[in-house]
């Protein structure tokens, strides 16, 4: 868990970049802090793993005050990706990768055997990337590259600003996936910035919204999206998408039978097919359960919990129907 | 031409000399600049603040005129090879501070702070990235300043110091050419195989993942 306590950061210049922000980020979620440009989302970020130093204020991982640890020791217990490649381009992939073990040092073969785990994981073959610099590679896998070296060193808080932005649309998808994935097994804190609304409603268990040094809003996506807590909020995520969910709430659930699971693995809550995406949101809020069952037209059940609910009100908006995908 | 070769013949052992003082000159004056300018480039690079009166005196030094120089030094320390030392020395530094200096500030930031957002130290930054990946700057730097020094080497014979100067002016002084020619075609010769070499290394030096 991360605390921010009355975090105020002025720069030199007189400009405040964060005026007393008070605030809490979950343990081994994915928060996504979003604003405009200038709002002061990377400011905050760099705030944990100072990077930026507050002017006032205190920043607390899992209770204790990071102003007295010290600066090499916690950076090189949090992951940081950045948005421009980062990658060492005098370094081979794998020296990039091993640098974080390298610096807690951990013995030469250790530090290979987790360098190429962490390779496999991506999905880059060893013994094609290994040797290669990092100028070799794709965008795409240059970043899947920085991905990887950030969880080199086991971290438990992972940092990630704006990661795939400068990537091309189908890189950017295909590796918001791919995290999403990873994320669902490496269960780390993460805090990922973005300006991107689409990409943060895609990969986010919190939302953070910011504006001009504030929180406006926090909340998981679905309460954001549901409930704009201002007009700069509902401008921000963009009366479209608003809209989208107003009129997928009206559709039933037969139609998103792609999204969902067949398996189930916690509490569940039965729900008919024919019940309203609207009206599942508000069964699985009200019953405190965390997945739906939901009984298909055909006699089969299928689960689904708050994120595959978001995905079938957002697909419901892009048009996508399960005729066409399942 | 058959002249001239008679000539570098019967004075083979002169020749030979005043080249060797040459290269001994041209290389010790690198080698010292190397020494000054090159924690000097990376203490500048570090607080910028002193970067610009610190070059900027160099520079000032690279504009008085070769001669001017070692005419302002033999007052202060004589004459012989302590002086030619010292002027070279000064030429050389200019050269070697400032591509230190470029080579440094010109790493990509996004680059420097992924190191520091990964907990490098300074030191570590400095010398497992701001180093490696100003190594080509820094050794065109030194490239400059040999070729530099190796030419402004000729005028230490005003100030006794010998080299192929010596040569060059007892020709000028009895309307010798193949004498001049005797004694600026090794100048020549050893400006261009340093240059070639350093060349070398140069290409040598830049790290291989940049050579894309």
């Amino acid at each position: 868990m991360i605390e921010f306590d009355r975090v105020t950061k002025r720069f030199p210049d007189g400009t405040k970049a964060l005026k007393e922000v008070s605030l809490t980020l979950p343990a081994s979620r994915l928060t996504v802090i979003i604003g405009p440009s200038g709002c002061g989302k990377t400011t905050l970020m760099k705030m944990i793993n100072k990077l930026e130093k507050p002017s006032s204020g205190d920043v607390l991982i899992s209770g204790r005050s990071i102003a007295d640890l010290e600066d090499v020791q916690l950076r090189r217990s949090i992951g940081y990706v950045i948005q421009r490649i980062g990658l060492f381009p005098h370094m081979t992939i794998l020296d990039n990768v091993m640098l974080v073990p390298k610096l807690l040092g951990w013995d030469k073969d250790k530090r290979k055997k987790r360098a190429l785990e962490l390779l496999e994981l991506a999905g880059l073959d060893a013994e094609v990337f290994a040797d290669r610099y990092p100028l070799e590679l794709s965008g795409g896998q240059q970043q899947r590259v920085g991905v990887i070296r950030a969880l080199a060193g086991d971290p438990k808080i992972l940092l990630m600003d704006e990661p795939f932005s400068a990537l091309d649309p189908i890189s950017r998808e295909q590796l918001q996936d791919e995290f999403r994935k990873l994320q669902k097994d490496i269960r780390k804190t993460i805090i990922f910035v973005t300006h991107d609304m689409d990409e943060a409603l895609k990969i986010a268990d919190f939302l953070v919204v910011m504006r001009e040094g504030e929180v406006e809003q926090t909340g998981t996506p679905q309460e954001v999206v549901a409930q704009p807590a201002n007009d700069f909020v509902r401008e921000f995520i963009g009366t479209e998408r608003i809209e989208r969910q107003r009129t997928f709430n009206l559709q039933q659930l037969h139609e998103f039978r792609f999204l969902f699971t067949a398996g189930k693995a916690a509490e569940v809550l039965p729900i008919a097919g024919s019940a309203t995406i609207e009206h599942a949101f508000e069964a699985l809020e009200a019953s405190g359960s965390s997945l739906l069952a939901i009984e298909l037209e055909d006699g089969e059940i299928v689960y689904a919990g708050h994120r595959e609910l978001m995905q079938a009100a957002l697909a419901a908006g892009k048009g996508e129907r399960h005729g066409q995908l399942s | 031409m058959a002249n001239f070769l008679e000539l570098v013949s019967a004075r083979q052992d002169m020749i030979l000399d005043a080249f060797m003082e040459h290269l001994y000159l041209s290389f010790i004056a690198v080698a010292v600049g190397i020494v000054i300018s090159l924690p000097l480039g990376i203490f500048v690079a570090r607080y910028r603040k002193f970067a610009e009166p610190i070059i900027g005196v160099t520079a000032v030094f690279q504009t008085i005129p070769s001669l001017a120089l070692f005419g302002f030094l033999v007052p202060i320390l004589g004459i012989g090879s302590t002086t030619a030392l010292v002027a070279l020395i000064i030429y050389a530094l200019l050269p070697i501070l400032r591509n230190t200096f470029t080579g440094i500030t010109t790493v990509d930031q996004s680059i420097i702070e992924a190191g520091r957002g990964m907990g490098m130290t300074r030191t570590q930054i400095l010398r497992q990235i701001e180093l490696p990946l100003a190594l080509p700057f820094i050794m065109a730097g030194i490239r400059t300043a040999t070729v530099l020094t190796v030419g402004i080497a000729t005028l230490a014979t005003f100030v006794g110091a010998g080299g192929l100067g010596d040569i060059i002016y007892r020709g000028l002084q009895s309307y010798n050419n193949g004498l001049v020619l005797a004694g600026a075609l090794p100048v020549a010769i050893l400006a261009i195989g340093f240059d070639l070499v350093l060349k070398w290394i140069e290409k040598k030096s830049t790290p291989k993942g940049l050579k894309m």
